[in-house]
């Protein structure tokens, strides 16, 4: 395990919301996790226990309460804890994927460039992009009449095919799966089994969160319970 | 001359703040100088920044020339010449070489001028950035800033609407490679005669208040493009009394039925041509 | 916690951050008694979009309007990295050098067309004023390269000779654009860009300004008070109140997870989307 992708440590996340009397939600406690390349480690326990507190503090769509985040980027060991916010950004482009259960695209930006965007963000040409977008789509099953309308007025199932396949556009050594296949029928939850199972055999580490026990069975390498937080 | 006025009627101490000014225009080539301009027993437009700078400038053994679109014997240039013979007693004359003083509306003569002559020109807009700068602090910082590119505005859209650049009269001119200037009224081609032109050529702006100069052999190029670049206008007639092809013509409508004619603007240079032709048929 | 993780914690040195493109600390402007700006401080890398938001009044435009050079602050300094890579406070570099700046590295983009552009003269003449204002002197290459600008903004080039009052909103807005990024510069102001246009057109207009924006790698101050503008548009945010940064971030992190009371308040009465 010296080589682990990810290591979370002591991590903490408590919300204050100042505009309810500024009661205090404790959500995440002393939370420890280890993730290697080419693991599936499957994150379980009621909902409100903190699963996607978990993804979020990591990606940095959560400000931590404390602890540590050591993400391996670039060949190095990052805390993300307190990094700067270039090196947040950099290990967004470059190290970490982040599928949530929801698109969020710009209005009007058709299906092959909202898949094709975090490729032209590193750099790659339009022309290569477009072919890997085009690609991941059609693995997903997204009929090509769609790919040049913007998704917005897409079926549930349809946008979230969408949104994994902008996830896996890059092929990004940590991976955070917040419910991607919540809206999707078994044949194209089989689709994204594959484009898991895939990433891993490239040796990416894989995070996820999948209310869909069958499907966290035939992705994951490791089942890690989450208890509450203490209070 | 008259009694009971000063020499070339403004009071010397008003002489001496134009000629202030004056030396500060000349030492800051096309750059516009305040001035108190005062009133004149003449209208605003009739040319009173010039005879103001005239007045400053003529001394007892100078000789005058006044010109109005080229000519000598237009109501305005007649008039303005005999301002200066009642109120300084100075020799006026029609002929350009003989002039010390030039002082011209619209028109750069065609005699070639001289070291040791002066120009000079009645302007009414000293601005060459009001048109598209309403603020007169604005425009001085443009000035204070070369900040010039605003000006090539005219021409693009010039050439977009026209395919070439339509501006005949008054085209801006960039002085010595620092101060962008409106050379009055002048057609454009008489643009070039301003290119290290060996006379000094001083112009007076009686309602703007502002005079600016040109001294002698200063570069003034006319504001381009590469590959638009600046043309004066020619014509396929030659002048029908003096038989010139190479001066600035004037088009004359001759009588009722419409017949028009082409003429020399400036009297003296047209006339000058005819009386050494008679000359020489006469030989 | 096993030995194995003990071993992991031990992060190597964070990575080194290349120096920013424009470091404001300290900024503050008052007009008379009130305070329209108070000790705001912030730091701007290449390529990256900061959008302020707030309320009206919260000093928004007053940053922007200091920083642009049309205000002066009363205290505080803006660092600028230049090409050749020294650094400028442009808050005291003088009139004559701020104009040369703001004609070359830089670039305004107002709420109101009227602001930005030249009504009295063609939309191609318009573009070509800040090549012609940065030296270009042929006509043909100029027309060139106004008509790819404006291919660029979605104006069809066919229309470059029309006045920019026969243009929708929308064009007017694309044609200030073209007229700023035509020069390349290196840092956008942007000021309510999609202010007075319809939902539809906003989209479009933020989904060319995305896209320019990475192509170019220009940076972005872009001010707002429209939150989902700012989701979409920008890395960070600055979330301004009475005059002051409350809350500086990555934009997703302050609009997700906001910390302060009012930035809080603030993303609560937003509809979602």
């Amino acid at each position: 395990m010296s080589a682990a992708s990810l290591v979370v440590h002591g991590l903490g996340k408590t919300f204050r919301l100042a505009h309810r009397g500024g009661i205090e939600l404790p959500v995440l406690s002393g939370f420890d996790l280890t993730l290697g390349p080419g693991e599936c480690v499957v994150l379980i326990g009621p909902s409100g226990i903190g699963k996607s507190t978990v993804l979020r503090c990591v990606y940095g769509n959560y400000l931590p309460g404390g602890g540590h985040i050591l993400v391996r980027h670039g060949g190095r060991l990052i805390d993300l804890v307190g990094a700067h916010h270039r090196t947040m950004m950099e290990v967004r482009r470059r190290t970490l994927g982040y599928v949530s259960q929801f698109l969020r695209a710009v209005p009007r930006v058709p299906t092959l460039d909202v898949v094709a965007d975090p490729l032209l963000r590193l750099g790659v040409a339009v022309g290569a992009a477009r072919a890997r977008a085009a690609e991941l789509l059609e693995r997903l099953g997204l009929p090509e009449r769609l790919w040049s309308l913007p998704p917005q007025t897409f079926s549930g199932g349809e946008q979230q095919r969408v949104n994994i396949a902008r996830g896996f556009a890059v092929e990004y050594p940590v991976l955070l799966l917040d419910e991607p296949t919540a809206a999707l029928d078994a044949a194209n939850r089989s689709r994204v089994a594959a484009l898991i199972d895939d990433a891993k055999q490239r040796g990416a580490a894989v995070l996820g969160i999948f209310h869909d026990l069958d499907f966290a069975d035939a992705v994951g390498t490791r089942f890690l319970r989450m208890a509450a937080a203490e209070r | 001359m008259i009694a009971g006025y000063n020499f070339a009627y403004l009071d010397e101490q008003t002489k001496r703040m134009i000629r202030r000014a004056i030396l500060k225009a000349t030492a800051i080539p096309g750059y516009q100088v305040p001035f108190a301009s005062r009133e004149m027993p003449l209208p605003y437009g009739w040319g009173t920044g010039g005879i103001q700078v005239t007045a400053s400038i003529i001394g007892r053994g100078d000789t005058l020339k006044v010109i109005d679109q080229g000519a000598d014997d237009t109501t305005n240039a007649v008039s303005i010449r005999r301002f200066f013979a009642r109120t300084a007693g100075v020799r006026t004359t029609e002929r350009t070489r003989e002039a010390s003083i030039i002082q011209t509306r619209h028109r750069i003569p065609e005699t070639p001028l001289r070291e040791g002559q002066i120009i000079v020109f009645q302007v009414p807009i000293p601005e060459p950035l009001r048109w598209l700068e309403p603020r007169e602090r604005e425009t001085r910082r443009m000035h204070a800033h070369a900040d010039y590119g605003a000006m090539y505005v005219k021409l693009y859209e010039d050439i977009a609407r026209y395919g070439r650049i339509a501006t005949g009269y008054d085209y801006p001119v960039v002085v010595n490679g620092r101060y962008l200037m409106r050379p009055s009224p002048i057609p454009k081609f008489d643009n070039p005669k301003l290119d290290r032109l060996p006379a000094l050529a001083l112009f007076g702006a009686g309602r703007e208040k502002r005079i600016y100069a040109v001294p002698p052999h200063t570069p003034v190029k006319s504001l381009d493009f590469e590959d638009h670049p600046f043309r004066v206008e020619s014509w396929r007639e030659r002048c029908a009394l003096c038989g010139s092809g190479s001066s600035f013509l004037d088009e004359i409508v001759v009588d009722d039925s419409g017949r028009r004619m082409f003429v020399c603007s400036d009297t003296d240079y047209c006339s000058g041509r005819r009386a050494k032709r008679s000359g020489a048929e006469a030989a | 916690m096993s030995d194995a993780a003990a071993l992991e914690l031990a992060p190597d040195a964070a990575p080194a951050v290349a120096p920013p493109l424009l470091a404001a600390r300290g900024l503050a402007k008052r007009y008379g008694r009130r305070t329209a700006m108070a000790d705001v401080s912030f730091e701007l890398w290449p390529g990256e979009v900061l959008a302020v938001v707030g309320e009206s009044g919260a000093g928004k435009s007053t940053l922007l309007r200091c920083l642009s050079g049309q205000d002066e602050p009363d205290a505080g300094e803006a660092m600028y990295r230049r090409l050749d890579g020294t650094a400028v406070d442009v808050l005291r570099l003088g009139d004559v050098r701020r104009r040369l700046l703001l004609r070359t590295d830089w670039g305004v983009i107002h709420q109101n067309p009227r602001d930005g552009l030249r009504f009295g003269v063609s939309a191609g003449a318009n573009v070509a004023e800040r090549l012609m204002e940065n030296g270009a002197r042929h006509y043909a290459d100029m027309r060139a390269e106004v008509a790819d600008w404006l291919m660029r903004l979605e104006i069809d080039p066919e229309r470059m000779d029309e006045l920019p009052h026969t243009f929708s909103g929308g064009m007017q807005q694309r044609l200030q654009i073209a007229r700023c990024l035509v020069t390349r510069p290196r840092l956008v102001f942007l000021d309510e860009p999609t202010g007075g246009l319809d939902v539809s057109v906003q989209a479009r207009l933020l989904d060319l300004l995305r896209t320019l924006v990475r192509e170019l790698e220009v940076a972005a101050i872009l001010v707002t008070h429209d939150l989902a503008v700012a989701r979409m548009l920008a890395d960070r945010l600055a979330v301004m109140r009475d005059g002051r940064v409350v809350e500086l971030g990555l934009t997703d992190q302050v609009l997700d997870d906001p910390q302060h009371p009012y930035t809080q308040l603030l993303v609560a009465s937003v509809l979602p989307a």
